[in-house]
């Protein structure tokens, strides 16, 4: 899985890190369609929600009262896409007074601050939006 | 030598990261090493905007990627999506919604294929962000 080699061209590990919370500007789903057009091109990845970003993981958010699209729905399509890789900071969690039991993405990982080193150090690549 | 390719995600008004891409790709062609792309999106997609105009004692930065167009043949990508909801249109586009072009004339619109084909091929690959 893990691809640390210049000279292999062919197939990327990308990590994708979601940072930002859904209603900031556009990374958030800047960030879902990079992710989903690398796992069209079937190009291996992963991605990792930290910080703000974990508020795209909440259900009932009514974005279009701000006159906006849903982020929640494109992240539900994720293992459509055979993304299933999917892991979530826990203490970014904590740290907002967020309970794992809000969030209701059945494959995803809790993970602690050494398992996210130990992730950003196996991918190839990480693109933060 | 290292090939590279760059994503720019911050606006020229925002923060530093528009400034920075710019400044990080001469200082890679100075040294020798190959940009493989130059990918604009999201906010990073404003630099591409041919009609903005600045006071005169602001510095723009779109003449330097001129520059670099024209003495290292880099033609940047602006993603499609990203450019079209902020009003950066090249000709096709413009002609398609009836509205006025204003993509800077050395820069292309792509698709995030070629985001994923110039990360796929290069060796490094940097993004300058906003914050």
């Amino acid at each position: 899985m893990t691809d640390n080699n210049p000279e292999s061209t062919a197939r990327k590990s990308v990590l994708f890190l979601f940072t930002a919370s859904p209603q900031r500007g556009t990374a958030a789903r800047d960030g879902i369609d990079t992710l989903l057009a690398y796992a069209a091109f079937e190009q291996p990845v992963a991605v990792l929600f930290h910080g703000e970003g974990i508020w795209q993981l909440l259900p009932d958010q009514q974005p279009e009262l701000a006159g906006r699209k849903s982020i929640y729905k494109a992240l539900t399509a994720l293992p459509m896409y055979d993304v299933n890789h999917i892991y979530i900071h826990e203490r970014s969690l904590r740290q907002r007074g967020v309970q794992p039991r809000q969030i209701s993405f059945d494959n995803a990982h809790y993970v602690s601050d050494d398992d996210m080193r130990a992730l950003l150090r196996q991918h190839s690549l990480v693109l933060r939006f | 030598m290292v090939s590279f390719a760059v994503v720019v995600r911050g606006s020229p008004l925002a923060g530093q990261g528009a400034w920075a891409a710019l400044r990080f790709c001469e200082a890679a062609v100075a040294a020798g090493h190959t940009l493989v792309r130059v990918f604009f999106h999201g906010d990073g997609v404003e630099s591409a905007n041919a009609n903005r105009v600045l006071p005169q004692d602001e510095a723009d930065l779109l003449p330097r990627w001129q520059q670099l167009h024209a003495s290292a043949s880099i033609t940047p990508v602006v993603c499609v999506s990203s450019a079209l909801k902020r009003g950066i249109l090249d000709a096709r586009e413009a002609r398609r919604s009836g509205k006025l072009e204003t993509l800077a004339s050395f820069m292309e619109i792509g698709g995030l294929g070629q985001l994923i084909e110039a990360t796929t091929m290069a060796d490094k690959v940097v993004c300058f962000h906003d914050g």
